[in-house]
């Protein structure tokens, strides 16, 4: 029960702070007995962290006493001298108010803001039990998912929810007809119909400035019909459409995520200057070589087409209605062989991580990690792709993605190390985001 | 700072979920169903009855199958060990769980108040309520209504959560809501805004003449409604607001709908001096509790007991408002408010002789702590002033269990700990019936035969 009388203690020191200076936080002394501060270079054993306000104050090498961190009188001490200790993951690609269940087409017209934002609040809490510190919410269209995960970052940066750093792209960035958004009837797709479409590179300047007023943090730009749509809409949007989204979206420091399914619509993203490239499970040679000039990252979530597959294949309906359909044959297609991503990643893209949770349960954000071994990358290089990486790509390299000095305390923990056995990190121990302790066994 | 407090509520929520995978869903054939055995040390089963030692409560299926002295095991049930898990409180006082018939789990008491009608999305208020609902449930409270504050936004933040509780997605206690309170124009007690923007957020539940009061009570219970609540009087915190703000054939219309879709009425109002008028139309009307009502008339309760109806006082909603002492109110959780409001409420502090006169003339009182008001999950505060207001400790416990139970029409499955009824438990260290004020500090809860709550031996730790 180390962990009930560690939330006690916790609470009596919260009282404690709260009496005296707000500002003023107990120092956290973490005990590490593997460390993985920066993914990439070698781990370190028995390793010490010192925590002042949320950040990494000091890593020191050996088991650094209380006193000797000069970290007061009110320090705690969390000993994870028998763990492996990494920084906090980060997904680049969830959708918090959306679950992987039969009838999520029915929910739309059936579950208010308020639903939703409940329906998000249990996501959010699993997400960050599972080891992922900070997730980036990809948002569906619909303006009562945007009033849902809006609510859900407030309540979690005010303390009333539990969760991740919750990054929202709010409503992704769409030409009319391409919001990848269920059909209902006119009257209902009045009032339910996709937020965030667009027409003209005037009109998609201004559509990405509300979602920025909104409170986004990235753009979300749909460049191509989806790969579930027979239509075969292979770039939706003009290349001047693409670079008002793009330029407008740098004008206001929100990095651009573009998702698509077909080569034409992602080369013609690339060359508007898109930062992330998103799902592109079929990205040609051209596609890679821009990637690869223009340093753009490639989020393949592989996961979710497998789990897509597999929940068509059981009947569910999660992509397409009709198990048999040519959607199904198709994405069998992409499955049948080696991911693109293999191709993009051996050809030198950098890759950032992306989950789907959603499509996939959330909780398994960490299901891609087993994705990327399969397509030659090392637990190190995974590790990296689903820390450092991601930080890159998002702009926040200087804050998270690994355990430096000045850098956010988001710290995870397994048990053996995941170095050795990637799937270690299905099973996270310890969470810590912004210097607050989440989840210890 | 509230992010510190997070750290140990989060630990806390991992406490839950991993309880909540042993808990005790209907799976399949009933006799293979997991088994909750709780020791119960000392067992208050029906409170009004003695308490009994060394209890054994056996549920299944979230219904409490039997009630045994001694210790019972699987063996000696005829159970599987591996589908039986004993819960062992024997070193501490087993009550059945407690209901709150007053709170306003979207609400909180910060100086925001006003804005956030204004600000807050119905999502926000989703979240925050969600949050209020699981200390409430953690405070022993396994049952709340919650009273409605007339906004569209709270209702559908309440009816998310009570959905959400009822389907596991989130942790509380079982809620009945009212919805908006039915109110007539001008005595909503929202806030005023500017005409444009009074029209989006307009109060809702607002009705004028029998047959529209029809319509406002059938459209709350068509939006979910478990119960109606109703203005009969001006508001507490507007001394000048009317006596009686419907006339009787209005309140008629509102209590005989309301019962014509099996829901019962409460008339929430005489929290100003000379609005007896009011309380008295209601109960005339057939309300089934009478809420508040601070300033009775002399005529009040006499008519309440021959009406054979309850009293749902909040005394401790005042004491918290605005704190003991007449020289620092401000230091109350309402201190923000102007002080010449605040002098009001303290005088309101008569609300106790009302108590007092109401359990003299024998009328059955029930618990109603108006959360929300103060902060949500320390609804036990209500104990101590209905014991200063004359209760006997068990009949103060009485109020949150079997009278609640009582006035909501539901003793055939709640309010005590009896076979047959739901496995809603608390468990407290110490007597209560000799110190009321334990009931601050419970250590166990087991809602529907879940626990959500397991504080019992670890918790004793400093």
């Amino acid at each position: 029960m180390a962990c009930a009388r560690f939330s006690l203690a916790c609470l009596s020191i919260w009282v404690f702070s709260a009496s005296v200076a707000q500002s003023i936080r107990p120092v956290i002394v973490i005990r590490a007995g593997t460390l993985l501060a920066v993914p990439g270079q070698p781990p370190r054993v028995r390793q010490t962290l010192i925590i002042r306000d949320g950040r990494i104050a000091d890593v020191r090498d050996g088991f650094v006493s209380l006193e000797d961190a000069g970290a007061g009188a009110r320090a705690q001490l969390v000993d994870l001298s028998s763990q492996f200790v990494l920084p906090g993951m980060i997904d680049l690609h969830v959708h918090l108010t959306t679950e992987a269940e039969e009838g999520e087409a029915l929910r739309v017209v059936t579950r208010d803001a308020a639903d939703l934002a409940l329906v998000g609040l249990r996501h959010a809490r699993e997400t960050l039990n599972a080891g992922f510190t900070t997730v980036l919410d990809l948002g569906t269209a619909r303006q009562a998912h945007n009033e849902a995960v809006y609510a859900l970052r407030r309540a979690i940066e005010g303390g009333l929810a539990i969760g991740p750093r919750l990054l929202i792209a709010g409503s992704p960035i769409s030409a009319t007809g391409s919001s990848r958004t269920g059909h209902f009837s006119d009257a209902v797709q009045a009032i339910v119909g996709p937020d965030g479409t667009c027409d003209g590179p005037e009109n998609c300047s201004r559509v990405v400035r509300q979602q920025v007023a909104n409170g986004a943090d990235a753009i979300n730009l749909y460049i191509t019909g989806s790969i579930g749509d027979l239509r075969l809409v292979e770039q939706a949007m003009t290349d001047s459409e693409m670079r008002a989204v793009i330029a407008t979206a740098h004008a206001l420091g929100r990095k651009v995520i573009a998702d698509g399914h077909f080569a034409q619509g992602i080369n013609a993203a690339l060359r508007s200057g898109a930062d992330i490239i998103d799902t592109a499970p079929w990205p040609d040679s051209e596609s890679i070589r821009l990637m690869r000039r223009n340093g753009v990252f490639l989020e393949p979530h592989m996961h979710a087409f497998v789990v897509a597959v597999g929940e068509m294949r059981s009947g569910s309906t999660t992509v397409a209605d009709q198990p048999d359909s040519p959607i199904l044959a198709r994405l069998r297609s992409v499955l049948s062989r080696p991911f693109s991503a293999q191709r993009a990643y051996e050809s030198g893209v950098r890759l950032a991580y992306g989950s789907d949770a959603g499509i996939v349960r959330h909780g398994d954000n960490a299901g891609d990690l087993l994705q990327l071994m399969r397509i030659g990358l090392s637990p190190m290089q995974a590790i990296e792709v689903a820390t450092l990486n991601s930080a890159e790509a998002i702009g926040l390299r200087r804050e998270i993605g690994s355990l430096e000095v000045g850098k956010r305390a988001d710290i995870i923990a397994t048990e053996r190390s995941p170095l050795d056995d990637i799937a270690e990190l299905n099973s996270v121990t310890f969470v810590m985001r912004d210097g607050h302790v989440f989840k210890m066994h | 700072m509230s992010s510190k407090c997070i750290s140990g509520l989060t630990l806390l929520g991992t406490v839950l979920v991993s309880f909540a995978a042993g808990s005790h869903e209907p799976t399949g054939a009933a006799n293979d169903a997991p088994i909750l055995i709780v020791w119960a040390g000392t067992l208050l089963a029906d409170p009004g009855r003695a308490p009994s030692a060394n209890q054994s409560i056996v549920i299944r299926n979230g219904l409490i199958e039997r009630v045994s002295s001694g210790r019972l095991s699987a063996a000696s049930i005829g159970s599987k060990p591996e589908r039986t898990h004993i819960l062992d409180l024997s070193a501490l006082y087993v009550l059945p769980g407690l209901f709150d018939l007053h709170v306003h789990l979207s609400t909180e008491p910060d100086p925001a108040g006003s804005l956030d009608e204004v600000t807050l999305t119905s999502a926000d208020l989703a979240l925050r309520a969600a949050a209020n609902a699981e200390k409430t449930l953690r405070a022993g409270f396994t049952t709340v209504l919650d009273m409605g504050t007339g906004r569209r936004a709270h209702e559908l933040a309440v009816y998310a959560v009570r959905d959400a509780i009822a389907s596991g997605r989130v942790q509380g206690p079982r809620i009945l809501a009212v919805g908006s309170p039915v109110s007539s124009p001008g005595n909503s007690r929202t806030s005023r805004f500017q005409p444009d923007v009074e029209r989006v957020v307009a109060p809702q539940g607002v009705c004028s003449g029998p047959e529209d009061c029809r319509r406002a009570v059938r459209e709350q219970v068509q939006r979910g409604a478990d119960v109606i609540n109703f203005y009969n009087t001006g508001s507490l915190l507007s001394p000048a607001s009317p006596a009686q703000t419907f006339t009787d054939e209005e309140m008629h219309a509102i209590v005989e709908t309301a019962h014509s879709l099996n829901r019962k009425a409460v008339a929430d109002g005489a929290g100003t001096p000379g609005s007896a008028a009011g309380v008295n139309a209601a109960i005339r009307a057939g309300a089934d509790w009478v809420d508040t009502v601070i300033f009775p008339g002399k005529d009040t309760w006499p008519l309440l007991a021959k009406a054979g109806r309850n009293y749902a006082p909040h005394l401790y909603a005042v004491v918290a408002a605005v704190g003991e002492d007449e020289a620092h109110l401000s230091e109350g959780s309402m201190g923000w408010l102007p002080t010449p409001v605040l002098e009001v409420l303290f005088k309101l502090k008569r609300a106790t002789p009302a108590a007092v006169a109401a359990h003299a003339a024998g009328i059955r009182m029930v618990f109603a702590s108006d959360a929300g008001v103060f902060a949500h999950g320390k609804n036990a505060g209500e104990f101590e002033q209905y014991v200063k207001a004359g209760l006997t400790r068990a009949e103060a416990i009485a109020t949150a269990t079997v009278n609640a139970a009582a006035v909501l029409g539901t003793s055939a499955d709640s309010g005590t700990l009896e076979p047959g009824k739901r496995a809603d438990l608390i468990a407290v260290s110490g007597d209560p019936l000799s110190d009321i004020r334990v009931l601050n500090n419970v250590r166990v809860v087991v809602r529907s035969g879940e626990v959500v709550k397991d504080e019992g031996a670890e918790g004793a730790h400093p």
